[in-house]
């Protein structure tokens, strides 16, 4: 199975360590991963400030990059609905529905595709889960509070595989942190008062590491918990997967 | 053109290619526990109001013919209980009015709500103005749903008919829960047996 | 009406932070309270796809629907008017008050006659007209608009209407119970039904088979109103109709719950005919509807039946407050209806939004609310109400991201910059971002260096 890797261009830049824990955790499961070299960004933060129409260079782009593997596997939930929703091509519609149909965030990846039962990792650590929105109401990651509908999770499902983790979930299990994108500096208020109030659920629960399927949230949280001084640490899932046992 | 037809018009001009109706079967899906008066009960309670059981109407005639001697401004709509009493014309004095007596033609039991139409209240504010109301319901008259309900009645039989599920209520002042906000302070339903 | 933009109204908002935790805290718990009338009903979801089918069907013969509900009501013996706008709507009204001489007119909560500015014309008229929703009495008495569509005055604290009906309605000082405040305003307000020319009231549903309205009230204030004037005017939107009676079920069944997470409103009237001796008016009013409708994108924003579950569902209404939207129907849903009443006026709501998806799992009549933000900040992008710099830096941003050689060179620019000239990155006015929030370290490699070193050969 041909995995292509899509690093989102700010976890590139940023948050490298993200990158390298989910190629050697697809490695770990047995995948050939290639990471197209060309790739940039998804495109979402034009469309989400209403310039879509300015995407079309990076959709072009994306599908350069992306049209030769059997699945895509991105480590944000946000930048893979982004794909799914609005990349298009009008030049070879095809291949964009195809990379539409392929492309996976990595806990849906893990679980709906390569169906793991079991994952050799081991983090004794105090957790707590911070469900990223586009993965859960987007992708269906997880079930959801406002539904009446089964209750599932993928992120938890694999988190529970992992040895001597203590999951801890917040009281609001699922309410956004307030990134949302360019919402978080022209609405910089807000956006800040809802990431304060996630952390302060979290801090309740005393976990050591706040986790989520989206760097963009946790990078949110982490500049208000760096700037706090507190000692709470983020970690992206695939970081906590893809430790040793 | 009149701003009637212009509306018209437009909305002729916007609105979108037919889409069809959906079919409500309900009768597959309502949770039908057979305990339908402990769900009226409850349902009434958690809306501010009180259900009483008694056995036939003469029990209810006692229930009017006690309040009756406490003096205050009293009123029995129901037939099957006494005569009908004659309602003062004058809203200042049915603002005086203590207590009401009402026909329910029907109950509830996924909400505590009782259909109250025209022509059991007899005049329309009674059920409103009123400092307690109390609502005469038959236990054969309660349905499960509302679908049973709006199958059972017909809304337009009568100019007015109300669904009443409790006491006038408000939470307007930092979701305080204050009963009797403009109408009755207290609402009753004496669900009958037989 | 509109004084600054959501950004900054919010933030004025959660300058008081205390404050903030608390209306988040209370709208928190009304959504709980929702959530758990809806687990326990297992044909929840079934409910809203019926609602929502029953809306869609009903918009798309819409005017077949009117023109019955019309011909229904007119059999009822109800006057029946239409109004093209607000100015039409108010027009209306004052004739019918003029018509009977009317000078004191109570009105019941309807978000069409705020959407109007009915009172502010009545009064300029010289008819005394008076809210007695408490919430709206609240508000009214302040001087205030609504901040909430069924909570009216959620923003306000108990020692604030303590000194708001100190001033107007004579009661204690410093007397903040709840129970009092609320038995002073009834006494208040029983007056004013009794001595009311004219009763207003708003519309939940109004049935085309039957041609009559449903009004949905906790506290009776509608039918006070209503059964105690000589004359009743009820005011609705044209997307008020729904086909039979037996839909009143469905919607009866989502509206309580999904508002406030009661089984049923206390009270749900159906007005069919005036009483004996009364006289009964119902305007139609269009104020834009007809535009919405033929807008693909966002006609099904007219499904909705008013019941704020996706205000309280929001977490960014629930620490902005209502008056951050600067318009009569706040929230999530008015973020995707008062860009059709004035676009320009409203460019910043569809950006007033993380686009979580919340209200739209709350809807009961399954608007696809955060999609419906989303577009209209396409078509706002468009139509040119963005500032000029966000539209420059995006196009910036595209040309970057479209050629990987200048992405990657901006990149290690910015990286680099940042290990090196970070304190430029820091100044507070120029960066939002470090205003509350630390900038993220900047590594020296990039994941794509760190890859080509040590995968690629």
């Amino acid at each position: 199975m041909r995995v292509g890797l899509f690093v989102p261009c700010y976890i590139d830049q940023f948050f490298p360590g993200v990158g390298i824990a989910t190629l050697q955790l697809l490695e770990k499961l047995g995948m050939e991963v290639v990471f197209p070299l060309q790739q940039t960004c998804c495109g979402q933060p034009m469309a989400n400030s209403g310039f879509a129409s300015l995407s079309k260079g990076c959709d072009a782009n994306f599908i350069d990059n992306f049209s030769g593997v059997d699945y895509i596997v991105a480590p944000s939930g946000s930048c893979v609905l982004h794909i799914k929703e609005h990349l298009h091509s009008e030049k070879d519609p095809a291949a964009a529905e195809k990379v539409r149909a392929t492309v996976y965030e990595l806990t849906e990846f893990l679980v709906d595709v390569l169906d793991i039962t079991d994952l050799p990792a081991r983090f004794p650590h105090r957790v707590g889960l911070h469900i990223s929105c586009h993965g859960q109401r987007g992708l269906h990651t997880s079930s959801m509070t406002e539904t009446n509908s089964p209750v599932f999770s993928k992120p938890e499902k694999l988190l529970s595989m992992v040895q001597d983790l203590v999951l801890v979930k917040p009281a609001r299990q699922d309410e956004c942190c307030g990134f949302g994108g360019t919402f978080c500096v022209f609405e910089e208020a807000v956006s800040v008062k809802m990431g304060k109030d996630r952390i302060n659920e979290h801090q309740r629960n005393e976990v050591e590491v706040i986790t989520a399927g989206d760097v963009s949230c946790l990078m949110h949280l982490e500049g208000i918990l760096k700037r706090s001084g507190s000692g709470t640490r983020i970690m992206h899932i695939a970081e906590i997967l893809n430790t040793a046992v | 053109m009149s701003s009637r037809d212009s509306i018209l018009a437009a909305v002729k001009a916007s609105q979108p290619s037919a889409k069809p109706l959906p079919v409500i079967d309900h009768r597959g899906l309502a949770d039908q526990s057979d305990d339908h008066i402990t769900s009226f009960a409850r349902y009434l309670e958690a809306g501010g109001g009180s259900m009483i059981r008694v056995k036939n109407m003469s029990e209810v005639r006692q229930i009017v013919n006690d309040t009756k001697l406490s003096g205050a401004l009293v009123l029995n709509l129901v037939p099957q209980v006494a005569g009908i009493d004659a309602i003062p014309a004058s809203t200042d004095v049915l603002d005086e009015l203590q207590q009401v007596f009402i026909l329910g033609s029907l109950a509830v039991a996924e909400n505590g709500a009782v259909w109250v139409p025209e022509s059991t209240m007899l005049n329309r504010i009674l059920p409103f103005i009123s400092d307690q109301l109390f609502l005469v319901v038959n236990q054969k008259d309660l349905v499960p749903t509302m679908h049973e309900a709006y199958a059972k009645i017909r809304v337009d039989e009568d100019g007015f008919g109300v669904f009443i599920a409790g006491p006038s209520k408000t939470a307007d002042i930092e979701q305080s829960l204050v009963i009797g906000a403009h109408g009755p302070r207290k609402m009753v339903v004496l669900m009958i047996e037989e | 009406m509109k004084t600054a933009e959501h950004a900054s109204l919010a933030k004025e908002f959660i300058r008081d932070e205390a404050r903030t935790d608390w209306h988040d805290e209370t709208l928190w718990w009304i959504r709980q309270k929702r959530d758990k009338a809806v687990h326990n009903l297992p044909e929840w979801e079934q409910l809203r796809q019926w609602a929502s089918e029953i809306k869609d069907h009903t918009l798309s013969n819409l005017h077949q629907y009117l023109l019955e509900f019309e011909q229904n009501a007119m059999a009822n013996g109800v006057q029946v008017h239409w109004a093209i706008d607000g100015a039409d709507h108010n027009r209306i009204i004052k004739a019918i008050a003029d018509k009977h001489n009317a000078k004191k007119i109570v009105k019941s909560k309807s978000m069409l006659t705020e959407e109007c500015h009915l009172n502010e014309y009545l009064i300029a008229s010289g008819i005394e007209v008076i809210d007695t929703d408490l919430g709206e009495r609240i508000v009214q008495l302040r001087h205030e608009p609504p901040s909430h569509i069924v909570l009216p005055a959620i923003h306000l604290k108990k020692q604030d209407v303590s000194e708001t009906f100190h001033t107007h309605l004579g009661t204690e000082a410093g007397n903040n119970d709840p129970q009092y405040l609320a038995a002073s305003a009834r006494t208040h307000l029983r007056r004013k039904f009794l001595e009311a020319d004219l009763a207003i009231t708003g519309v939940n549903f109004a049935i085309a088979e039957t041609g009559g309205v449903v009004v949905c009230t906790n506290e009776g204030n509608a039918d006070m109103g209503a059964h105690a004037a000589p004359v009743h005017i009820a005011c609705m939107g044209i997307e008020k109709i729904i086909p039979k009676a037996s839909h009143l079920a469905v919607f009866t069944r989502l509206l309580a719950r999904s508002a406030t997470g009661q089984a049923i409103t206390s009270y749900t009237s159906h007005f069919h005919r005036p009483r004996q001796g009364q006289e009964m008016h119902i305007i139609i009013v269009d104020n834009g509807r007809s535009r919405q409708l033929g807008r693909d994108d966002f006609r099904n924003s007219l499904k909705c039946i008013r019941c704020a579950a996706c205000f309280n569902t929001c977490p960014v209404y629930r620490r902005s407050g209502g008056h951050s939207y600067h318009t009569a129907v706040a929230g999530p849903i008015g973020s995707i209806l008062n860009p059709n009443l004035d676009m320009k006026a409203n460019a910043d709501l569809p950006f007033a939004s993380t686009l979580c998806g919340s209200c739209t799992n709350v809807c009961p009549v399954k608007i696809n609310i955060h999609e419906q933000l989303w577009k209209w900040r396409q078509v706002i992008a468009k139509e040119g109400y963005v500032a000029g710099s966000k539209k420059a830096g995006m196009k910036m941003m595209a040309y970057v991201l479209a050629r990987p050689g200048v992405y990657r060179f901006a990149g290690s620019v910015a990286r680099w910059s940042l290990r090196h000239f970070g304190f430029m990155a820091k100044i507070k006015s120029l960066n939002p971002w470090y205003r509350q929030r630390e900038m993220p370290a900047a590594p020296k490699e990039s994941f794509r260096e760190w890859y080509v070193k040590n995968r690629k050969q």
